[in-house]
């Protein structure tokens, strides 16, 4: 290769963040999928494979970003915030594919519709976060093509308030659904009662991390 | 004899500049897909040749008359027997760093190459080392320059057009600004230097011009762009920067061969000047048949073998922009041209590197791997002794054989 084309990445770091996020946003849409699956006592074990791969993948990906950044000289921006959203990324596969392997660990039967139907509405507002996470940080390629306009950071703002305020909502879907699950605790057997609330903190925590990638996401555009 | 081996080597010399160094120069515009590579072989062919027939006299001068005293050799055939030395150190060691794909500048190779002979012939004192000291300064300002001048484009691209309220309108109302301004450089330096006009008859010739481009640009870019459904702003903004780019590849080159032709015919033409006046005469200048000369080798070069080194370049570099491109060219361009006027014989390619770092200044793009940036500089370091040691050895050799 002549040293001309060296002076420029192979792949935009920012571009490999992108694709890393969308591979997390598949694996988070498996999520309601899988929980519905798994309480109506059906087969996971694909989607589980599924995940996997995705999540080999997204360590691909982030194999060349690190390598990206350490060659860099000139990013769009600071190499510190970019990897810890990275960082932060990862932890939302790792997080999905916990909750599978957890959900293959044990099955809970005859469990409350209406719990059901919460917990996979509660996946669902996860997921919605993952997404507007995700479109955060593809939009950072559009934030940078625009020389950092205020006009781009403005809109960037508002979406990352979105992802903000979506996380929220998880968090009070969760407390509530938390609640209603120990007051079950009479009637429910008492690991199932534990391993539900596990699956629902995982699952918040799936929405919290993707809150810490949008506050990443706010410093990395104030430039 | 030494007439037909001397045209032989400089043509070869200028040959390898096209298929090699034009390449570098025209990297950013086949990168962002402003240009195909069979567009940038036809625009280098045409604006190379050009660049080096109408600005091509004053770095041919410097390497022909500045870097030697000629007084101080005071032997017609210590200078033929000089400028052959010089041509063959450059030609090998361009082959040997093409080869191991090394960073190198033919005008540093070239300007070792004299000091190399002078040294050997008269001793320390037969080197314009002011003159040295000019060129080695140059060498430092020039991607320093192009730095500056790409940064300050594109900081007024992005205040001009990237942040306003619609990117896409303003890239239609102010991009022609861009272009105007372009030719108005180009119209200035060459009524001013080359033409050698006054002042006041420089700035209306370059007003008229880059009127008159205006006009064109306005016309062509509100006819032939809109803004595709499918399209966001900024998308729509590069389409547009995607054609004005073509204007600044063909800027690149004509500034690239109105400063590289000299690396081949300099010698060239002190060859040309002892065997044709049998005196080492500093008033003699470069016939205008040897800047032919240099400029049909450089586009011979970028016909025959610059476009298969395009398109690798092309495939290679696939983060780069079109507003970005622009700049850098630009900033190229325009320091190229500067210095060719000036007569100061710079690296096009080490201006291009330069004018890159500086779009990565104003965090217009990703890039400069930092050990590209390394190797450079000591191309820069080893180029100018290795080359002057072999072009004195050779030199040395063809003394004691002829002389």
């Amino acid at each position: 290769m002549r040293f001309i084309e060296r002076l420029f990445p192979k792949d935009s770091p920012v571009d490999l963040m992108k694709r890393h996020a969308l591979l997390v946003k598949e694996a988070c849409d498996y999520l309601p999928d899988v929980l519905g699956k798994y309480f109506y006592e059906q087969e996971i074990a694909d989607i589980g494979q599924k995940v996997d791969q995705l999540e080999h993948d997204a360590d691909d990906i982030k194999v060349e970003i690190r390598k990206a950044y350490a060659e860099l000289k000139y990013s769009f921006f600071d190499k510190v915030d970019a990897l810890f959203i990275l960082h932060k990324q990862d932890g939302i596969i790792d997080k999905a594919d916990d909750v599978i392997k957890m959900l293959m660990m044990n099955q809970i039967k005859n469990l409350d519709h209406l719990i059901i139907k919460d917990v996979i509405g509660l996946s669902h507002t996860v997921v919605e976060s993952v997404t507007k996470m995700t479109q955060a940080v593809s939009n950072l390629r559009i934030v940078a093509e625009s020389s950092f306009s205020k006009r781009e950071i403005t809109k960037e703002k508002d979406d990352l308030m979105s992802v903000e305020l979506t996380e929220s909502r998880s968090d009070d879907e969760a407390i509530a659904l938390g609640k209603r699950i120990y007051a079950m605790k009479e009637k429910m057997n008492a690991v199932d009662v534990l391993f539900l609330q596990n699956i629902i903190i995982a699952l918040s925590k799936i929405a919290d991390r993707a809150e810490s990638v949008a506050e990443k996401v706010r410093m990395l555009i104030k430039v | 004899m030494l007439l037909i081996f001397g045209i032989g080597l400089g043509f070869a010399l200028a040959f390898a500049i096209g298929a090699n160094d034009v390449a570098n120069s025209m990297a950013t515009a086949v990168g962002a897909k402003a240009i195909t590579p069979k567009q940038a072989v036809m625009i280098a062919a045409v604006l190379e040749f050009l660049g080096a027939l109408l600005f091509g006299s004053h770095v041919t001068s410097t390497i022909m008359k500045g870097i030697v005293k000629w007084e101080a050799v005071n032997d017609p055939n210590t200078l033929l027997y000089g400028a052959i030395a010089t041509l063959v150190a450059t030609t090998a060691w361009i082959l040997i760093a093409t080869f191991w794909s090394m960073p190198i500048s033919t005008t540093h190779s070239v300007v070792g190459g004299m000091m190399g002979f002078g040294i050997v012939a008269a001793g320390w004192n037969a080197v314009n080392w002011m003159t040295m000291l000019k060129i080695a300064l140059t060498w430092i300002i020039s991607p320093v320059f192009g730095a500056l001048l790409s940064y300050a484009i594109f900081k007024i691209i992005a205040w001009t057009i990237l942040h306003k309220e619609s990117p896409y309108l303003a890239a239609k109302r102010n991009s022609p600004y861009f272009i105007a301004a372009t030719i108005f450089i180009i119209a200035f330096l060459f009524s001013f230097k080359t033409l050698k006009l006054d002042l006041i008859l420089t700035i209306l010739f370059s007003l008229a011009f880059s009127a008159v481009a205006l006009i064109i640009a306005i016309r062509i870019i509100s006819n032939r762009f809109s803004l595709n459904n499918t399209d966001d702003e900024y998308e729509a903004v590069e389409r547009v920067f995607r054609k004005m780019q073509v204007v600044t590849s063909c800027y690149v080159c004509f500034s690239h061969g109105a400063n590289d032709v000299a690396n081949a015919i300099g010698p060239l033409a002190l060859i040309i000047a002892v065997l044709t006046t049998g005196v080492a005469s500093a008033t003699v200048e470069a016939p205008t048949w040897v800047l032919v000369l240099g400029g049909a080798g450089i586009a011979a070069g970028v016909a025959l073998l610059g476009k298969k080194v395009m398109k690798t370049i092309g495939e290679d570099i696939t983060v780069l922009n079109n507003t970005r491109g622009f700049s850098i060219d630009f900033g190229t361009a325009t320091t190229v041209l500067v210095a060719s006027v000036m007569g100061v014989p710079i690296s096009t390619t080490h201006t291009v590197v330069g004018s890159v770092t500086g779009i990565g200044m104003a965090h217009g793009m990703e890039m400069v791997n930092v050990s590209v940036l390394k190797n450079i500089v000591w191309s820069w370091l080893l180029t100018v002794p290795l080359v002057a040691v072999c072009s004195g050895v050779i030199y040395w050799l063809i003394q004691a054989v002829l002389g």
